[in-house]
């Protein structure tokens, strides 16, 4: 971990919000990840808002979390790219994983639509 | 079968003779100060007592159950295998944490594609690598019988009438004080990983000087101080997210809520394993608290507060995902 600038469209922000407050930018980032989670929280608690609403801000604020702790905390906008790599070489089998096995189920009640689900043969279930 | 145990015992023995010879002189000096680095034994005895631990540990339960006086058969063998991997593991244990507390040089990455980089920073990366495989084995696990399930929320979308099964958001979310323990526990995680990146970077600031506000001065009256109270604030909140976890589950198995249910077996195992993570971690930082005490942290050795910082701020992102897929949706 070293001290340097950041540059870049969000880390940039990141880094000019850091010198407005004459603190460094893991301060900076320890602040959007604690807004966010109570953002995070209280979209639950918001009545009206529809499932798939509530869904995309979930999904949304995990996204902006995982930017904040991997890209600051964890240091890879700082390090090599290499760390880069290494750090989204699983999430290619996750991605596989979560489509292959999480929305392969033949009885899903959610309806899910036929481009995100995989066209296996289930004939093993009733065997 | 035989043929594993041939290759495991190939890698375990030779391993553990590659990693006792001494290395080349010089061709990985970064010049850091300290006596020529040395190959570590730890990693392999840790990785062979773990799998003994393991082997064994099916006769471990039946065992120690026989001898609580519950009817069933003990099973010597394993027990005698997983006690044996334990005492192993123990041993790795104990001399990883020698080594490390006398110190050694950062071994370099000679080919690609670390070349130039810290091996033990590389090999904490391709361990993370395999985190996120099981972490996404519980996931998908879950999202496949999620979509299977009529939950309350399936009844709301309206893409099912009856609900048949409560998962542990159902239990938790209605009400903020269920949901809280969940909450805060997201809070201390993440001001955890504030406050280990706060030990690393006072433990690399050579210009680092006491605050000027009083009470802060008294909290870190030096650098060194400065950096082990900063991991003891770390292991206090990882400490509050294990009170509060077990807190949270004893409310759900009072609600009826347990490992026998299809919902209740996947919850438990992902945040267990979680939570385990999360315990691990703690007993790395306790010896990492007795290492700031006595031999300090500093810019030369700072690297283990940063490599332990990744694994740590790793179980910070995977509760990132954790809590809204399981307390929140």
């Amino acid at each position: 971990m070293s001290e340097h600038k950041y540059t870049g469209p969000v880390a940039g922000l990141f880094q000019k919000l850091a010198d407005k407050m004459g603190k460094d930018v893991y301060f900076v980032n320890f602040l959007i990840l604690m807004f966010f989670t109570f953002f995070e929280v209280a979209a639950v608690y918001v009545t009206g808002l529809s499932v798939n609403l509530v869904w995309a801000i979930l999904i949304g604020i995990g996204i902006i979390k995982i930017y904040g702790i991997a890209g600051f905390f964890m240091h890879l906008k700082g390090d090599p790219i290499i760390y880069t790599r290494t750090a989204i070489f699983p999430l290619l089998f996750a991605a596989l994983m979560l489509w292959g096995i999480g929305l392969s189920n033949p009885a899903s009640i959610m309806d899910l639509p036929n481009w995100c689900t995989p066209d296996w043969d289930y004939s093993y279930v009733t065997n | 079968m035989v043929m594993t145990f041939i290759y495991g015992a190939f890698y375990i023995i030779a391993g553990f003779f590659n990693s006792i010879r001494p290395e080349d002189h010089g061709h990985d000096d970064n010049g850091d100060g300290y006596g020529d680095h040395h190959g570590s034994a730890s990693p392999i005895l840790m990785a062979t007592g773990l799998l003994f631990f393991m082997m064994g540990f099916q006769g471990f339960v039946k065992t120690t159950k026989a001898m609580l006086g519950i009817d069933i058969a003990a099973d010597y063998v394993g027990f005698a295998i997983s006690c044996a991997g334990f005492i192993i593991l123990i041993i790795g244990i104990g001399n990883w944490w020698r080594e490390d507390l006398i110190g050694a040089k950062e071994q370099v990455a000679l080919g690609k594609p670390f070349g130039g980089q810290h091996i033990r920073k590389a090999g904490m990366w391709v361990f993370l690598i395999s985190e996120v495989m099981v972490f996404a084995s519980f996931f998908s696990a879950y999202l496949r019988m999620r979509t299977g399930w009529c939950t309350q929320w399936a009844v709301d979308a309206g893409r099912c009438k009856t609900v048949d099964t409560t998962t542990a958001s159902d239990l938790l979310r209605h009400d903020i004080m269920t949901l809280l323990p969940g909450a805060v526990n997201t809070f201390a995680l993440i001001i955890s990983s504030y406050t280990i990146v706060l030990a690393l970077k006072t433990a690399k600031d050579v210009d680092w000087k006491p605050s000027e506000t009083k009470w802060v001065r008294r909290l870190l009256p030096t650098r060194q101080k400065a950096v082990r109270n900063y991991l003891i604030a770390t292991v206090l909140l990882g400490s509050l997210f294990i009170i509060l976890k077990i807190i949270e589950w004893s409310h759900l198995v009072a609600e009826g809520f347990d490992i026998g249910t299809q919902a209740g077996s996947i919850f438990f195992i992902a945040t267990g394993a979680h939570g385990l993570h999360v315990f691990i971690g703690l007993l790395v930082m306790l010896f990492m608290i007795f290492k700031a005490d006595t031999v300090g942290y500093d810019e030369k050795n700072g690297h283990g507060i940063e490599y332990f910082g990744l694994y740590w701020h790793f179980v910070d992102l995977a509760w990132v995902a954790i809590f809204p897929a399981f307390y929140l949706y």
